[in-house]
């Protein structure tokens, strides 16, 4: 017997899910308008009032186009990848909480919580599955059996793994300080403030872990200036040169919803998530929302302002400065909290 | 139980609309292949050689680095929750544990496996 | 290309990699070929492959008459026709020995400035996007677009002008022009600053300009490197100063040049360029004479029998023509263009080696090479 919990929950994973590709065709639209503002054009605005449908038109313009493999090209690797890129990008937003708890108008009793998947090791999961999108890059660059591609894939590879000690690390850091692995808890913990105007978010107790975990995010999501695997300018697309119509569009939607992700997670773990002032945690959604925005804004700012690192340096400051710098981030932190007490 | 069934429904949805939209675009669009088009992009030029021979790719080094400093991430995350409980010891014995790291931090560092070099040949 | 076996030690050993750079390549401006030798991502040798964009412009010349031929310098460097125009028709002048009147030569330097300018535009724009930085592209553009609307203004067209007749101007300019320029040079003096502002001194663009490649002021010399390219390296070679042409003895300039001689330096003097072009067009336009636009031109083109070569300083650098009339006919009898884009990627092979991938681009951006030039 289904319980209403249990439908809303479902109902709930659904809206989750069409919120995410819309957010990511919304990104999409933000992006180029955002481009369009910074260098002074106009941007996308004959489709739909303000170009607003402009996401739509380039979906359904890919949808009709011919899918190309190359004829050397493992054929089950090639038309696995980026069905991997798109399921890592999905999977990785569940378990992440977006607002407090709801009765959705007082129609379920108890309440329910904004987040897909409530587990107790969230954090984990959303670090295993970033790990894991990488493999969609990876056999995207091998299995084209293209020399752009390859390159692309072999250089994602290298960076990803390489940003993710950081970023495991960061993450480390904010546990300590949460005292959970759980994204609910750790937010929740963020509730009220300091002297009753410092807000009792986690980017105060730890500033260099937070950008430890936004440039890592960067990188991870290969976006300027860390976007070499699909460094138009050298490699032409990276690892999806060979890839067109729907098998190209899944990998860059996996690019926007990895974004939303990364933006998500920052703001559940350094940012407070939905707590805010003037908001009631009911409608604390509306913070998470606006914060959420404002680190895509950042994210799309960077991107059309910022030259593009090399590769090489780009590993450089991975290992040789960010992962230093994480590691005794985590241990001052460690000391902080042993000696402050929680 | 019932947060990893959502998130099983959540891979489900992701790989079905990955897989249903593929196979759409595969219906919609024109299938008409040429040599030409099922070339590698290789700028316009036929490919010289293949892509898949052996190459200097300085991975290998970094992977095998990864996967030792991974595993020191994957040590630190059960260290963090249990902190408040171990106290000072737990706290020494991971600077222990990262002082021993360093140590090959430090010889990787030395050895010149983190240099992807810039010199002239 | 041979490619090579690296050897790392008995199970280790790696192949070279061959990958063809262009022609259709978004950063090898245009239709150049780059073949290069990879080992993993660090290029050990290139090859430079030209003439995908060959017209035979040198021996189409042979067939037309000399003020046929300015049309077709049009073609060469397509970003900054009119300096090719002024170029060719001052060595038939030479060769004709024909005085050309002060207001022509003025306004020959001024539109050469201008060309200047809009080609440097169009340098900093494509050098930044190769680099990553797109947004220093379409500002560039922007500025170049007035430069478009002034040569509109002037001679009608906006890409191949077609501005110059053999002995002055085919048109005086227009009334107000002058004006307008100057209200340009105002404009650009704030713009260069903002380009400035997002790059020289961002630590990204540092690192990957900064000693990358370097080339002596000799060896430079030695590859027959000019422009600014040839001043980076410290060289202060310009033809405005050794050889003046137009007008440029009559106004005050500095010849800017780099210390080390790599891609930042490089960078560093088109800058510079931009303001020095700029104070050339304030002096110019300021100190225009009064007086024919055109000089003694005999109604038929015909210089008698010898020949002759004459240089400018194009934005690209030493663009020199090398022009011999055999005395009977109304065509030349051999027109040779020494394009400064060709002689300048002679360098790249030489640059290239021991980089990686992502600095091939770059240094294509900072030798600042225009197809339609090389290949003629």
């Amino acid at each position: 017997m289904p319980t209403p919990l249990f439908i809303a929950q479902i109902g709930l994973t659904l809206f989750v899910f069409v919120m995410l590709l819309s957010s990511a065709a919304g990104m999409v639209y933000v992006e180029r308008k955002v481009a369009a503002l910074l260098q002074q054009r106009i941007g996308p605005y004959l489709v739909g009032p303000k170009g607003l449908l402009q996401p739509l038109a380039d979906i359904i313009k890919l949808m009709f186009k011919e899918e190309l493999r190359p004829s050397a090209a493992d054929a089950f690797l090639f038309a696995l990848a980026p069905i991997i890129s798109a399921t890592c990008a999905f999977a990785a937003f569940a378990v992440v909480p977006f607002g407090g708890d709801t009765t959705l108008l007082g129609l379920i009793p108890g309440g329910l919580r904004l987040q897909v998947a409530d587990v107790n090791v969230a954090i984990l999961v959303v670090f295993a599955i970033a790990s894991m999108s990488v493999y969609g890059i990876v056999l995207a660059g091998w299995s084209s059996n293209s020399k752009y591609s390859l390159l692309g894939g072999l250089r994602s590879s290298a960076q990803m793994i390489s940003y993710e000690l950081s970023y495991g690390l960061a993450l480390a850091g904010v546990l300590l300080v949460g005292n959970s692995l759980s994204l609910t808890d750790i937010v929740n913990r963020q509730a009220g403030t300091w002297l009753g105007f410092i807000p009792h978010w986690f980017v105060v107790v730890q500033p260099i872990g937070f950008l430890i975990y936004m440039t890592a995010g960067i990188a991870e999501t290969n976006r300027a200036p860390f976007d070499f695997p699909e460094a138009e300018q050298e490699l032409v697309a990276g690892y999806h040169t060979e890839y067109s119509s729907m098998s190209f569009a899944m990998f860059f939607l996996a690019e926007y919803v990895n974004m939303v992700t990364v933006s998500a997670v920052a703001t559940d773990l350094f940012l407070g998530g939905w707590h805010g002032p003037f908001l009631s945690e009911s409608i604390g959604w509306i913070w998470f929302l606006l914060k959420v925005a404002a680190i895509l804004f950042f994210y799309v700012w960077m991107r059309w302002t910022l030259p593009r690192y090399r590769y090489d340096q780009l590993m450089r400051f991975g290992w040789k400065i960010l992962l230093p710098l994480a590691v005794v981030n985590l241990l001052v932190t460690a000391a902080g909290v042993l000696y402050f007490g929680s | 139980m019932q947060g990893w069934l959502s998130i099983l429904i959540m891979i489900a949805l992701g790989a079905g609309f990955a897989l249903i939209s593929v196979l759409l675009s595969n219906v919609l669009g024109p299938q008409k292949p040429t040599p030409e088009k099922e070339a590698p992009y290789e700028c316009g030029m036929p490919p010289v050689g293949d892509a898949r021979e052996r190459q200097s790719v300085k991975f290998y080094l970094v992977a095998m680095i990864f996967l030792l400093f991974d595993i020191e991430v994957a040590f630190l995350y059960p260290w963090a929750m249990a902190l408040r409980d171990l106290g000072w010891t737990g706290f020494l014995q991971v600077v222990l544990f990262m002082a021993l790291l360093l140590t090959g931090y430090v010889y990787v560092w030395r050895k010149g496996a983190l240099d992807w070099g810039n010199e002239k040949t | 290309m041979e490619t090579q076996t690296v050897h790392h030690g008995a199970m280790f050993d790696t192949n070279e990699l061959v990958i063809n750079m262009g022609p259709q390549h978004p950063s090898t401006h245009g239709v150049l070929r780059v073949v290069l030798r990879l080992d993993g991502e660090k290029v050990v040798d290139c090859d430079v492959v030209i003439g995908y964009l060959h017209r035979g412009i040198e021996k189409l010349s042979e067939n037309r008459n000399w003020t046929q031929i300015v049309l077709l310098t049009d073609r060469m460097d397509y970003v900054a026709a009119a300096t090719s125009n002024v170029g060719y028709c001052e060595t038939v002048e030479k060769l004709l020995q024909l005085e050309v009147p002060r207001r022509a030569r003025y306004v020959r330097t001024i539109l050469c400035e201008l060309q200047r300018i809009a080609s440097h535009c169009l340098w900093v724009g494509t050098h930044a996007m190769d680099i990553g930085a797109m947004t220093v592209f379409l500002y560039a553009f922007r500025e170049r677009e007035l430069i478009l609307d002034l040569f509109e203004e002037f001679c009608g067209a906006r890409l191949t002008y077609n501005s110059m007749r053999i002995g002055g101007l085919p048109l005086d300019v227009p009334p107000g022009w002058a004006k307008k320029v100057l209200e340009f040079c105002t404009i650009m003096e704030a713009k260069v600053g903002e380009y400035e502002e997002l790059l020289t001194h961002n630590r990204i663009w540092l690192e990957r300009t900064k000693g990358i490649g370097i080339i002596s002021g000799p060896e430079a010399t030695g590859l027959g490197l000019c422009g600014p390219a040839l001043r980076g390296s410290g060289v202060a070679r310009d033809v405005r100063k050794d050889e003046p042409y137009a007008a440029y003895d009559e106004v005050q300039f500095d010849v800017v040049i780099g210390t080390n001689g790599d891609t930042y330096d490089r960078y560093l003097v088109r800058m510079e360029e931009f303001r020095q072009s700029l104070r050339i067009i304030r002096q110019a336009t300021e100190g225009i004479p009064e007086g024919p636009i055109v000089g003694k031109v005999p109604r038929l083109i015909k210089p008698a029998a010898g020949e002759t070569y004459h240089a400018i300083e194009s934005p690209k650098g030493e663009l020199g023509y090398f022009i011999v009339s055999d005395g009977k006919s109304t065509n030349p009898y051999r027109f040779r263009v020494r394009p400064p884009s060709f002689c300048n990627l002679q360098g790249l092979r030489r640059l290239v080696r021991g980089h990686l991938v992502a600095d091939v681009v770059a240094l294509i951006g900072s030798i600042d090479i225009v197809l339609g030039e090389v290949d003629r």
